[in-house]
């Protein structure tokens, strides 16, 4: 199976240093599912910049752990969010950018074991 | 990196500010002080930092927390000196220059070559402090050869006046 995470700035970063490695990907670990919340329960509650306020704090963490293929997707709900655009669009948006980080978590939890 | 000895990081995202302090740390003589909201950080500027690198969004802080412009203003009304970062996810230009606007030293959008541009700033504010110190001692050492010409000035005068010397040394 493809692999979604790309650590290479995360290593050099560290300077491949494994223990510093392991505390950024629990700290992410540990961040990001409460991150997740925040974004849904605000979509819900159709708090767009309440939306907005997670998906751009959640936003250097994605790049950092290298999850390439999630970059352009919370890019485009902070967007939508704060515009207020193509709201119909930001349910979809979300399960797609909530699977990828599921799937994410799974291989740095894996990776730090 | 003499010249710094203290720096405030002051971001709400736990992970970022690690990330920064960690990557700070290798200057061991710098002393590093994290805060996770601009209050915080106001109430620390007893402190004295000397560069601050401050988050433009303070939203996971809550409604009613002080954003990273209001911060910026107040740091640079109780410090003027202090140097302020400012930090954003953000890589929209009027945003920069908003902030630069207010006294911001310079503007770093959080990705994956933030921790870099962090220390160059940190390089050239240490550059730009050199450039001051050197600025004051020349200004210094022109005032006390201008002082010292004016007491010569008037030590001839005053000597000239009670026939001590005359214009006609009698050297030839």
């Amino acid at each position: 199976m493809e692999r979604i995470t790309d650590l290479t700035f995360l290593n050099t970063f560290a300077g491949g240093n494994k223990d510093k490695m392991k505390k950024y990907i629990s700290m992410f670990l540990q961040l990001c599912p409460n991150s997740l919340t925040n974004m849904k329960t605000s979509l819900e509650s159709e708090n767009y910049d309440g939306l907005r306020a997670a998906a751009h704090a959640l936003k250097p963490q994605i790049s950092y752990m290298g999850i390439k293929a999630a970059e352009p997707l919370i890019k485009a709900l902070e967007h939508h969010a704060s515009t207020k655009t193509e709201l119909d669009k930001l349910p979809g948006m979300l399960t797609e950018f909530d699977g990828l980080c599921r799937k994410a978590m799974e291989e740095l939890a894996a990776e730090i074991a | 990196m003499n010249q710094i000895q203290t720096i405030f990081i002051v971001d709400d995202d736990p992970m970022q500010a690690m990330m920064l302090q960690d990557y700070l740390s290798k200057y061991s003589t710098i002393s590093i002080h994290v805060f996770g909201s601009g209050e915080e950080c106001l109430k620390n500027m007893g402190l004295n930092p000397q560069i601050i690198f401050l988050d433009y969004n303070f939203d996971l802080v809550g409604k009613d927390a002080m954003d990273g412009l209001d911060i910026l203003k107040e740091v640079k009304k109780l410090a003027p000196d202090t140097e302020v970062v400012m930090f954003s996810g953000q890589d929209k230009i009027e945003v920069a220059v908003n902030t630069m606007k207010y006294g911001a030293y310079d503007y770093i959008v959080k990705n994956e070559s933030a921790f870099h541009r962090s220390e160059n700033v940190i390089f050239n504010i240490i550059k730009r402090l050199k450039l001051t110190q050197e600025a004051k001692l020349y200004k210094r050492l022109t005032m006390l050869l201008g002082i010292a010409f004016l007491a010569m000035i008037v030590l001839i005068a005053i000597l000239y006046s009670k026939g001590a010397i005359s214009s006609n040394p009698g050297w030839y």
